[in-house]
């Protein structure tokens, strides 16, 4: 699986080159800038990208309008969006196109190699990998305003938060310790409660959840 | 104008009945006008009937009289902010009977205009001190009016300034008697007379006593008096001829207040760490203030300009009059009394403008006066600010110290002990290494809060309006962020607008109990506004906690304002004011 990386800082992109070849990724290329990252998934396209949202040279948000324009370019092309920080305002942006292939996440979680590595193939794969963070605010927003999630039983918010996260009912089950047939009794559950057409696709589920999370 | 920018001032609109609490002496129905003791009460009149809407300058923390400077063209608020317009707009009374109505959210038409309809507020942007700042009426109706008025006016003027010279006396009694007694014993003792024994040295002893009685208990109280009753007169001479004369008081020394004096907006004993002023320091403090000689000089002036001035055309007319129903008339005589009965009611007006006139010279504080109080003010907003920095890095330092310094220490002792396990026992050193990169995660996370605290990521990345609506995103209530910012504010008043809002959200979530929360930004006419308003209880008082305060604080070091309508059931108001230039980005993505 080829990789393109951009990541100002040497020793993390020294490091995530590294974590990714141990893991059997192949590093196409890595970059430390938002137009030679432009240029790089241009000449030849990765299966995914991992890119930085804070680049030079600005130093800001250089890194996500890259990303967004190479989707924009390339449609389709899986991209991991690492960060210092998480922000929903970015995570909208990012999922705004309605589309799979898109991952945010904070840089911390590179500590854990099989956990990212993971996140990394799924959304190689068309899939998402939201940061734990990102759910977490999302629902604490959902929860105060007496909505349909006050209807969930906490195991059921549990389940709601991992999917949302972007994980498939097998990642769920092995995560909570339960069989996958009561993770997908669960998801129909919650499907129920929350009004929204049950999906057998994992991915059009995540992005159906976090849309009315978002809403 | 445009000079002297004094601090907070809050501003708050009281709804009437059925929107928001409603007393009797603070909304008598009815009246053109209201007086408060705080400062400055206007009010307007909305399209119907029923409809008002008051807007109530009260004095900024400890600093009373500095408002009215700030009205007098200062500060502006946008009317047109959908926030200020559901205030605005609640202040209808629903209409056939209904209880409740939904707050519209389209302005009203017309708008709100002022009293007297002198002005239409339509704009976009209409500044209120422009509105603030009464006129009068011209053409021949006003003409008539001013003349028909002229009398009742007069004999205000005049009695207030018949009250004047009372109270230049009762001033002026004990230090008078004094200086008397001592010029006329303690001068020719110390020239060589020796101490005569006198007869009336026990009735010299008791006139020393009483002046003395007069000096320690009463001057204090008259000099405020003589404060309160230029101020009345100020008022009355901008209600009736549109002279504003600006107020340029010393505040008293911070923390304290005057003895019957309280900021508007607390309740009284509601001040928290305000000091009754003692005899000396209020003397002082009253004394030292050239406003009070000027007040003092102009009551001197009014006692004998007055009476001639007010009550010369009241002459003329009654010589008129005389002349006129005289018995044995001939045409001159009565061509006398027309003419004079003519001069005094076309000079009657004149006469009171005059006077107007004169007491603003007399009464307007000098550029120095002025320039003095900018001098203090931006003295204080520097110290508040410098302050606020300091306690700002003393948290940073504590924040990192007690965290992630704590956990990189631990972390660095755990990896130490399973350095030493790692050939002995695995499963032991695996678990210490686990356990120090969950330490590291936590480090990280903690680091990553105190970065947001210091200076938020998306504001860096972003600007001010993405940042707001990032924050917006967070908060646990419903946030809708209205308008836009064509650049970027400077970045220290960006970092200080986007803490206020962060300030404001919590307490929207904390305090208010809100569903929902309405953000709107925009920057016009030089400044950039910021209107935040909750459907929550209402009741914030600036004066109560520090939130509101510390963020009064920070927008005072850019000489920017924070306003406040929030009556007990709500909704709250809050109108940010900052004064700044966008700086237009250059052309990028």
């Amino acid at each position: 699986m080829r990789v393109v990386i951009a990541e100002d800082l040497f020793l993390l992109r020294d490091g995530l080159i590294r974590l990714l070849e141990a893991y059997g990724f192949e590093v196409a290329a890595a970059v430390d800038n938002g137009a030679d990252f432009l240029d790089a998934v241009r000449s030849g396209r990765p299966d995914v990208a991992v890119v930085d949202v804070r680049l030079p040279p600005s130093f800001t948000d250089e890194g996500l309008r890259a990303a967004l324009q190479a989707r924009a370019e390339l449609p389709g092309l899986p991209i991991l969006v690492l960060s210092q920080y998480v922000e929903q305002l970015y995570a909208r942006e990012l999922l705004a196109s309605g589309a799979g292939g898109v991952g945010y996440l904070l840089k911390d979680r590179v500590l854990d190699g099989a956990q990212f590595t993971e996140a990394v193939r799924r959304v190689a794969d068309g899939g998402t990998a939201m940061d734990p963070e990102v759910i977490a605010r999302l629902l604490a927003r959902n929860e105060s305003a007496a909505g349909p999630l006050a209807r969930l039983s906490p195991r059921e918010r549990e389940v709601l938060g991992l999917m949302a996260e972007g994980r498939s009912n097998a990642a769920i089950a092995q995560r909570l310790f339960v069989t996958e047939r009561a993770i997908a009794k669960h998801t129909a559950a919650i499907f129920a409660k929350l009004d929204l057409q049950p999906s057998d696709d994992d991915n059009r589920r995540v992005l159906a959840v976090l849309a009315h999370l978002g809403r | 104008m445009g000079l002297v920018r004094p601090t907070a001032m809050v501003r708050r609109v009281v709804l009437p009945a059925p929107f928001g609490p409603t007393r009797a002496t603070m909304w008598p129905p009815g009246m053109p006008s209201v007086q408060s003791r705080s400062a400055q009460v206007r009010r307007y009149r909305l399209p119907g009937a029923a409809d008002s809407m008051t807007f109530m300058s009260g004095y900024g923390r400890n600093r009373p009289g500095l408002c009215d400077i700030r009205l007098s063209g200062m500060l502006e608020v946008d009317l047109d902010t959908p926030c200020f317009r559901g205030a605005a707009t609640l202040c209808r009374r629903p209409a056939g009977g209904q209880t409740e109505g939904t707050p519209r959210t389209k302005p009203l038409p017309g708008a709100v205009d002022v009293e007297k309809k002198r002005m239409r507020m339509n704009g976009p942007v209409v500044p209120v001190t422009s509105a603030l700042v009464p006129g009068t009426r011209r053409g021949v109706r006003g003409g008539l009016l001013a003349v028909v008025l002229a009398p009742v006016r007069a004999m205000a003027l005049l009695g207030l300034a018949l009250a004047g010279a009372v109270l230049l006396l009762v001033v002026a009694v004990g230090p008078l008697v004094l200086s008397l007694l001592i010029l006329g014993h303690v001068v020719p003792d110390l020239l060589g007379h020796g101490i005569a024994t006198r007869e009336d040295g026990g009735r010299d002893l008791l006139v020393v006593l009483i002046a003395l009685a007069c000096c320690r208990f009463v001057l204090p109280a008259a000099l405020l008096a003589v404060r309160r009753l230029t101020m009345l007169t100020r008022r009355l001479l901008a209600r009736w001829y549109g002279v504003t004369i600006r107020l340029a008081y010393q505040p008293p020394p911070a923390g304290t207040r005057p003895a019957g004096t309280r900021p508007a907006g607390t309740r009284p004993g509601g001040m928290p760490g305000s000091v009754r002023l003692g005899y000396r320091q209020r003397m002082t403090w009253l004394l030292s203030d050239a406003a009070t000689w000027r007040d003092l000089c102009w009551l001197a002036v009014s006692a004998v300009v007055g009476p001639l001035l007010l009550l010369g055309p009241l002459v003329l007319a009654v010589g008129g009059a005389c002349a006129f129903g005289a018995t044995n008339l001939n045409g001159l005589d009565r061509t006398a009394g027309v003419v004079l009965l003519v001069l005094a009611l076309g000079g009657a007006p004149w006469a009171l403008r005059a006077y107007a006139n004169l007491a603003r010279l007399m009464l307007a504080p000098s550029e120095q006066a002025e320039l003095e109080l900018r001098v203090a003010y931006l003295a204080q907003t520097r110290q508040e600010s410098l302050e606020t920095g300091a306690a700002e890095l003393r948290r940073i330092e504590r924040d990192l110290h007690d965290g992630a310094q704590a956990r990189l220490i631990a972390m660095g002792l755990t990896l130490d002990a399973a350095g030493r396990l790692i050939d002995s026992d695995q499963a032991a050193a695996r678990a210490l290494l686990i356990e120090a990169r969950d330490a590291s995660a936590k480090a990280l996370a903690e680091l990553r809060d105190l970065v947001r605290g210091v200076h938020p990521p998306v504001l860096a990345d972003r600007g001010l309006a993405d940042a707001v609506r990032a924050l917006a995103l967070d908060a646990p209530v419903r946030v809708r962020v209205t308008g836009a910012l064509a650049g970027r504010p400077p970045a220290p008043v960006e970092s200080a607008v986007y803490f206020a809002v962060s300030e404001l959200l919590a307490n929207v979530t904390k305090h208010a109990g809100a569903r929902f929360a309405e953000i709107d930004l925009r920057h016009s006419s030089g400044a950039l506004r910021i209107g935040v308003r909750d459907d929550g209880a209402g009741g914030a008082d600036p004066s109560r906690g520090t939130g509101l305060l510390g963020v009064e604080r920070r927008l005072a070091a850019f000489d920017g304002v924070l306003a406040i309508s929030s009556p007990a059931g709500g909704p709250t108001v809050i109108t940010m004011e900052v004064p700044c230039a966008l700086e237009v980005p250059c052309a990028s993505s």
